[in-house]
Parts: structure tokens; sequence; C-alpha cells
């Protein structure tokens, strides 16, 4: 930084004088006589700091005024013909004469300049909002990484026991040590799935975090450094169970409050057995480190050492569940480090290949970690590549609305550009000025996006990409050069086809023309731009519609049950609660629950559809070999409590449904059926009365009794193969014993109510928690959130598509106004004379309103065209609805048209109100 | 013919205000003049571009004293009015002169 060093100018100063005032002899006066001040100052007031302030004040001021000062009037000692003609040849003149001139310009026209300066921003916001998701998913490498390009995730490609092939990440612990020979790679760490959950905390204090666990050298083979404390070395490692958490900067900060003194602190664990261990937290990983992958991670567990043995439960190659990142040697190519980790691979498992239970063509497969994203075609991937399209629609638009805009504004100064080209000014500077104009525009308009992305940037990409991790919006290197790059794009774009216009042309015809405004240049290419614009809201008001309607048609599904009047409650029990003790808590806890305001039934459940779905058991009939084959799959099998249809809302279609006698001791074991069930099995007699074999021979087959049969309902995903097979058992059934598949109800039970379960989860939160004293961390949820995953991509297209969408409709219904309005005022004489014909107000208003209808409906056409066109591309993505929608087609066009009318009123508005008297006077 | 050369009112000011000051004619010492002589804050770079606008069109000229011990070392830029300076005020101050004739009885008596 520069100092008023001593008595001395600042030599900052000193050189802004030079460069501005631009004659040495001249800047060392006036610095002189401002040092001559400056001491009178310092010498007065006592405080040289005051007396600096005023120095760089009137340093600042000077340079200010004679960098803008015409060249005419910069103390030169040349004449003013040379200057004449050096500003003529000398390219920076000319760029700075034309900036001053562009800049006076905007000053003039303030309205238009923050009319375009908006449709720009927006245009490129959205562009630069999205790109910043963009870059985080498949441009940019992992951040805080040490050379990324020179590490690989390991994949295993291979055929699958359905003869399909498969490229998996994962590897079994022995397949990792196989990896630790290979000697193309420097070193491998081992790590498992990201997003992993973890109950930190007991009691009240307990909450979710998610984790992720990893090898000793895992830190070390990516080269990250903490933000504080360390990361766990494999010097330290002791044996199993040692886990040296480290935090995420984001966790801490949220946790912690950013407390440094958490190092050393301990963190308490829950394991889902209820287990509570206890660890010493001993580092914060730096803000933003999400490893090799993307999802976000709450804390770090190193869990294992690549000096673990493989040995016990870590024996077996079929348990697939570490991933291995590998660092390449200097000098090692993929191919060389691929064929030996191959060689490796297959070595290892020599033993499975030759009992024909391992594929011998399996191969390993170096993924960098870039392009370890791209490929799968995720949803992120999807949804971003529809987010950049539809961004990138809006972009066109808003350029189409500038070029319309400047291309008016070029037709009013026509007259200006012709007497400025009769005066001798050069085609050459025009081009360059327009040029400079339009790339200000825009530049500004970068400005503005920079703005918009920094601002909403942030809640877009959390929208968007709910799963990854994004810490601030990341102003970087590439989001500037990519905002950039845009700017000057969009400003050729918008700033070749105005000039061009405005600077052809004969100089005699233009003069003799008198106003310019008796003619319309470039009416056609307005017009186009115009139904250009049209068109494109058209299309993305189409796709908002479809996937609007998408959403509404996926929120309406039947899918047999009303996911949003279930709550679902999952205690995690302390492994030292015995069964009978968890058993009597549970029952509590139902009754409690039961009597809650807004709760109108609660039952335990073995499985909950779309939450842990269900088991496939087989199961015999009596005088029947077996079960027809049926596409939806099955018999899946649900043991439940005597109040779980009415929870869950499903009809009972005949018979009945479970009660309380039926899990009374000594009562006899009964089942319900699915509808599907009972017509797959009985076509053609009553389902209800007759005998299920339930259960195996070594353990005795239980004839259970059909008491009821229920409706269909789906068990996982809104959109399945068919209605599936499923029967019901009720809750003390005895092959509950017997069978462990039929899982463990006293996991969880669920809650129906009469309103919207959020108004009483706290209420049933806390009454379990009363209820069960040895409950470890009790999770309460609405059971339609676990569908929102599967909303996910129709919600944000609906979202982006409708955002989007009415944003161009916007902009397209302003870019149609101003076109009507400056038409209406370059037809002022015509109007004139209609009107001192005698034409009526309704006829100038049809005249103004059927010139917006055509516009329009030019673009209309051409849109739905396109959208037809596109319709095969948006189909697969759209829920039970057709691409060819008549109905979004009709409301589409209809407010088109509507806009259309509105943005004509106030042109047509003006044109009865024009005096015919005054235009004709005009000409 | 050669177009008779006028001042604009300031630069008349500024020319004056060299003429006046004789020697010790340089930026400060201008300044205070014209804000003591007219009574009103005469802006710094008004000032300077006036000055220089004027020793660019030949009617001041403008000497580098020598190295001063104070203003941190910079030295003096004086200005002193040139023949074309001083024909140039005449011609100003007679065109001035002549549009004021009449005119200072009527001001006194409206």
């Amino acid at each position: 930084m520069t100092e008023l060093h001593g008595d001395g100018p600042p030599r900052l100063a000193e050189w802004l004088l030079r460069v501005t005032v631009r004659d040495t002899a001249a800047s060392d006066g006036i610095l002189g006589d401002l040092m001559e001040e400056h001491e009178a100052n310092r010498e007065g007031s006592g405080t040289g700091t005051r007396a600096r302030l005023w120095l760089w004040l009137a340093i600042l001021g000077l340079s200010a005024r004679f960098l803008f000062l015409p060249r005419a009037e910069v103390p030169h000692r040349t004449s003013p013909s040379a200057v004449a003609s050096r500003s003529r040849s000398n390219p920076i003149e000319v760029f700075t004469q034309s900036l001053r001139h562009a800049m006076r310009g905007f000053k003039r026209n303030l309205g238009f300049t923050l009319s375009v300066v908006a449709v720009l921003g927006l245009g490129i916001g959205a562009n630069t909002t999205i790109f910043g998701a963009v870059d985080r998913l498949l441009i940019s490498p992992p951040q805080h990484v040490r050379d990324a390009d020179d590490l690989r995730l390991v994949h295993i490609r291979s055929r699958e026991s359905t003869g399909e092939m498969r490229v998996s990440p994962g590897i079994s612990w022995p397949g990792y040590h196989d990896l630790l020979a290979v000697g193309g790679f420097d070193d491998v760490a081992a790590y498992s799935r990201l997003g992993l959950e973890v109950t930190v905390g007991e009691g009240d204090a307990a909450h979710k975090a998610t984790m992720a666990w990893h090898s000793t050298n895992f830190f070390e083979v990516l080269g990250v450094q903490p933000a504080i404390g360390r990361f766990s070395s494999d010097a330290e490692w002791t044996g199993r169970g040692v886990s040296m958490p480290v935090l995420s900067y984001e966790y801490w900060q949220r946790r912690y409050g950013g407390d440094p003194e958490v190092l050393g602190r301990s963190l308490t664990l829950a394991s889902m057995g209820g287990d509570l261990s206890t660890h010493t937290i001993i580092g914060v990983a730096p803000p933003g480190f999400t490893g090799v992958e993307l999802a976000p991670v709450d804390i770090w567990f190193t869990s294992i050492s690549p000096r673990t043995a493989a040995e016990g439960p870590l024996a077996s190659r079929r348990s697939r569940t570490s991933r291995a990142v590998a660092r390449l040697a200097p000098g090692v190519t993929d191919e060389a480090a691929s064929a030996e980790a191959t060689a490796r691979h297959l070595a290892g498992y020599a033993e499975e290949i030759a009992q024909n239970r391992y594929d011998e063509d399996s191969e390993v497969v170096l993924v960098p970690l870039v392009a370890a994203r791209g490929p799968n075609p995720t949803a992120e991937a999807q949804v971003l590549r529809w987010a950049a399209g539809v961004s990138f629609a809006v972009l066109l638009i808003a350029c189409f609305n500038v070029i319309n805009l400047l291309l008016t504004r070029s037709i009013a100064r026509q007259r200006e550009t012709t007497v400025r080209l009769a005066l001798g000014v050069g085609r050459h500077r025009l081009v360059c000025e327009r040029l400079i104009e339009s790339t200000l525009f825009t530049a500004m308009g970068a400005g503005a996006a920079l703005l918009v992305a920094w601002t909403v940037g942030e809640s877009v990409h959390r929208f968007l990409l709910p799963d990854v991790a994004f810490s601030g919006l990341d102003v970087g290197g590439r989001l500037l050069a990519f905002t950039l790059l845009l700017t000057l794009a969009a400003g050729l774009v918008t700033g070749i086809l105005p000039t061009a216009m405005s600077v052809r042309g004969n100089i005699a015809d233009g003069l003799r023309r008198g106003d310019g405004a008796s003619t319309r240049p470039g009416s056609k290419t307005r017009t186009a731009l115009l139904v250009g614009q049209a068109a494109l809201s058209v299309v993305l008001l189409v796709g908002a519609g479809l996937f609007v309607r998408s959403l509404r048609a996926a929120e309406q599904l039947d899918l047999g049950f009303d996911a949003r009047r279930v709550a679902v409650v999952q205690p995690e029990w302390k492994r030292e609660v015995s069964a009978s003790e968890r058993q009597e808590a549970l029952d509590r806890a139902l009754e409690g629950v039961r009597r809650l305001p807004g709760v109108h039934s609660t039952a335990p459940a073995s499985f909950i559809p779309l939450l842990s779905g269900a088991r496939i058991r087989p199961l015999a009939i009596p005088g029947s070999d077996s079960l027809p084959p049926y596409p939806g799959g099955g018999p899946w099998v649900f043991r439940v409590g005597s109040e779980f249809f009415e929870a869950m809302g499903l009809a009972i279609l005949r018979g009945r449904g479970f009660e309380r006698s039926d899990d009374a001791e000594g009562a006899r074991p009964v089942t319900v059926l699915s509808q599907s069930m009972a017509r797959a099995i009985w076509p053609n007699a009553e389902a209800v009365g007759s005998c299920l074999l339930v259960g195996s021979s070594e353990e005795g087959v239980q004839c259970t009794e059909v008491v009821g049969v229920v409706e269909d309902h789906h068990l996982r995903y809104l959109v399945e193969d068919g209605p599936h097979l499923m029967y019901y058992l009720n809750h003390t059934h005895p092959a509950r014993d017997a069978y462990s598949f039929l899982g463990d109800p006293s996991t969880r039970f669920v809650v129906g109510t009469t309103g919207d379960p959020r108004d009483v989860l706290d209420l049933i939160r806390a009454e379990t928690a009363s209820a069960s004293p040895g409950v470890g961390f009790i999770n309460v949820q609405v059971l339609s959130d676990r569908l929102e995953r599967q909303f996910r991509s129709w919600m944000l297209g609906a979202a982006l598509l409708t955002g989007l969408g009415l944003l161009a409709l916007v902009v397209a219904g302003w870019g149609l106004y101003s076109v009507l309005a400056f038409d209406m005022a370059l037809r002022h004489r015509e109007l004139g004379v209609r009107s001192a014909l005698g034409a009526s107000t309704g006829s100038l208003v049809g005249l103004v309103l059927r010139r917006a209808l055509v516009l329009t409906a030019g673009g209309v056409v051409a849109g739905l065209a396109a959208s037809l066109a596109a319709a095969g591309l948006v189909e697969p993505l759209l829920f039970r609805i057709s691409a060819a929608d008549p109905a979004t087609y009709a409301i589409v066009t209809i407010t088109l048209l509507f806009v259309s009318v509105v943005t004509g009123v106030v042109p047509a508005f003006r044109a009865t109100r024009v005096d015919p008297n005054k235009a004709l006077q005009v000409e | 013919m050669k177009k008779p050369a006028y001042l604009g009112e300031f630069e008349h000011m500024v020319t004056l205000a060299v003429l006046r000051l004789g020697d010790d004619a340089y930026g400060v010492s201008i300044r205070k003049e014209l804000e003591a002589r007219v009574g009103r804050k005469v802006s710094r770079s008004t000032a300077y571009i006036t000055l220089e606008r004027l020793a660019r069109k030949g009617y001041l000229t403008p000497r580098m004293a020598d190295r001063s011990e104070t203003r941190s070392g910079k030295p003096r830029r004086y200005f002193a009015v040139t023949e074309a300076g001083r024909a140039a005020l005449r011609t100003s101050g007679q065109a001035l002169m002549r549009l004021w004739d009449g005119y200072e009885q009527l001001l006194e008596e409206g």
C-alpha cells in the first residue's frame, strides 16, 4: 500500500497525476502546489490524518477531471490539427472517446439504460447462477484436494449373475489389499459411501448427522490440510474402534459455533444397536471439503488402517462395502496402472473364478474424479442439463429483446448518425461506438448478473441439488470467466445487428428524409425477433404447464393409502433395554400417542410402505402347487398391529381388518390379503374364510385364516410395475418367533392423523419419549416426505420452467409493448390523417390491437410447432400426461394472446389521442 | 485577416490575476488572488485546466523555478502573460467595455 512517507508526496498520487495530466512539468507543478497547501493544512489543523485525507481527495478530484478532459483540452504541445488526426488513427483515443460518448448517452437515457441492463442482467444472471452448479458438479475438481488430476477412483467392471455388465465402486477389503500392491499407484485410500447417518449425543441432545468412514491414509492421499487441529495418521493407529473424528467445517460452525476449543472434546455416538461410544475430536476439515465425492459429510471417522488384516468379517471378498481412491505414481499412465491393477484383482479372485463364482473378465476401471460424476445419468445431471437449457433460452429471449430495443433506438438516432457521417466521422468510428455501447450494456448487465448469482445463487443451488454440499457461492475465476465470455458474446450478438443497420445506407438519402422517422428500416428484423421471443416464451410456458400437470398428476395419484395423513415413528433403543421392556414401552407409547388430539389410530408395523418396503416370503395354499407369477412380484409380507389399516387409510373391501382380540393369547392366527393377492389365488372363489399355509415345513406350517381383503397399494415407488401380491399377519402371529424375516415391529409404528401430521409431530415425539425411557433417539416423520425425492424431477421442472417461463413472458410482453409503442410513434402522421378522415376510436384501437395480435399469433404458432417437435424429448420426463397435451397448449395460447392485448392497450390509447392538427403540422 | 482573439470569462479573470501577480504567479497564488478579488471559491481543477489551456493557446508562458526546500522538493510553475495574451486581454476587455457602455448608468438608475 502506498503511504505518505515522511513529507514526500504519495508515489501513487504522483503517478496518477502524471498519467492523467499527461505533461510532466504541469503535473509536477500541480503536485508541488498541492504539497504546499497540504503542508499549510497540516500546520493549521495539527492532525496529519485529516490533512492526508484532504490531499488524497484533492489528487483524486484533479485526476478525475483531467482524465475526462476532451483531448483538445489536454496540455500537449501539439497543434489542434495534429490532435484531430491522432484521434482518428489512435485506437486508444477512439476507444476512450467512444466510451465517453456512450457514458453520456447512458446518462441521457437513464430509463432505457436501466431496462436494457435489467433484461441482460436477468438473462446472464440465470446462466451464471446455473453455471455455478454445473461447475461444482461437472467441471471443478473436488475442493482442497492436491493434484486432483493424479487421483483416480477405482471401480470394478464385471458381469452380474443376470449377464449384465456393471461398473461399481464397491471394493472388498481383500480387494483393497490387492490394490495396495499395485506399483502404478503411489498410495490407495479406502472410504465408505458418503452420507451414512449416525446418531450423535443422547437424550434430548441427540441429533442425526451424516458421516463417512475412511482409512488412516485418506487425508494424506488426497493431500488435504485441516482448517484447525490435525488429521489422523497411520502411526497412531492401534486397532479397530479407534475413530479419531474430524468434523466438517460446516458442522463445526453449525453445532459448535466455530469454537476452536472443540479440539479434544468428546463426541458420543449411538450405533443402530444402541451402543454408545465416545471419541475425541482431533480436527476440522477445510470449508467445503467433501472428500472425492459431492455429498455433504458432517463427521469423518478413521475406522480402519491399510495395515488392518483381511480376516474375520473383513476376509470376505463378496462384501464390497469399501470404495477406493488411488494416486497414480509419477509417469504412470492410466492404461498401465489399470492393467496392473486388473491383473492383481483377478489373481486375488482366482479361487472364486475357479469355482465359477466370479467373472473372469472383470477389470479395474480408473476414473478421474471429475469425469466420475459426468457419464452417469444421475437425476442431478439430468436436472442440470434442463436448467442450463432453460436458462440459455432465457438469455436468448433477453438478447432478442435488447437487439430490438437497440434497433428501435438506432432508428430514432438515424438523423444524428446521418449528420455525423455527413460531417466526416468515419463509419468505423460509429461502428466502434455502437459496439462499445452494446458491450457496456452487457458489462453492466454482467454486474447485475453477478449480483443476481451472489444473492440467489446459493438458494438456487440448494434447491436444484439438495444432495450436494455447497459452501456459499464461490465467485471464483471460472465463474467470472464464464460470465465475461457470456457478456462478450451477448455484447457482440446484441451489438452487431443494430450497428450494421444504423451505419449503412446513403447519407444523402438520410438527410433528405428529414427526421428519419418516416421510414421503418429493420422492421422485418424487429418483427422476426419479436416472433422469436414469443415463440421461445411459448416453448418455456408449454414446458412449465406440462411439468405442473405432471406434478399434480403425481400428487393426486392414488397410492392406496394417504401418505399425507400418516406419521411414522422410529425409536432407536439402547442395547441394555430388553425385548420385554421395549414391548411395554411401545405399548405405552402407542396408547399415549393415540390419545393425542388429531390422532385417530396407531399401530406397530414390521415394514412400512415407501419407508422400508416389505419382504418376499413364499407360502403355500392348500390344494394349489404354487402362486401364479404376478407382474408386481411378491408375495410381500407385513406384520402389523390391529389399527394398521385405519392408520394408513386403507379400505377393507371384504371381511374385516385385524382386531385387538386377534392378538390375545391363544387366539387363532389370522391374515388379511391384498385385493390382487386374493384375486390371484382364488380367482373364482371367496378368499375370506380360506386358509393360507404360512411357514416352512421345519418350523411347522400354520394354517392362517383369511379374515379380510384390503385394497391394493403401492409398496415403494410412485411408479410401479403393477399391483403386488401382499398379505398381512396379525401382530402376535406365531410365525414371528420362527421367522426373523418378519422384522421387529418394536422399531417403528404408524400414526394416522385427521389433519396434517406436522402439527402433532412434536407432541408425538414427546409422548413417545416420556413412554420409553430407554430410547436413544426418536425419528418422527411424515410418510409423504419419503415421496419428496420421487417428486423432485417434476417439482424442479415445474418450478424452473414456471419461474423462467413467466420471466420470459414478462420480457417478451415488454418487448412487444416497446415495438408497438415505437410503431405508433412512427405512424403518428398516418394516425393523424386517419383521425382527420373520421376514423372512429374503435377502429384506431383495433388497428393497434390487430398488430399486437398478429405479431403474437406468429410467435404462438412458431412456439407451438417447436413444442410439438420437442414433445418426443420431453415425454419420458412427464408423468401420465402427453407432451402434446391440448389443454396445456390451449392455456398457453390464451395466456400469450391475453398478454399481447394487455401490452397493446397503452399504445392503442395513445393512438386514439393523436390530435390530427398537430400530427399534420409536424410535417 | 486574422480573427481577433477573445478570452472566456474565467480565462479573462485568470489572465488578469497572472498579470497582477507578476513574478509571483503560480497555481496557489493565482487561486488566492482570484478568491480574494472575486470573492468566490475557485475550483482547483478548473483553475489548473484553464491555466494549461491558456498556456496551450500561447497566452501564458510557464516557467519552472528551481527545486524548492519545501513542497516536497517540487518546484513552482510560474506563469507570465505573453504578448499574445496581453493582446487577447486588450481585445476582450475593450469588447466588454463597449458592451458595458451606457449600462452602468442604466443599472444604477434601475
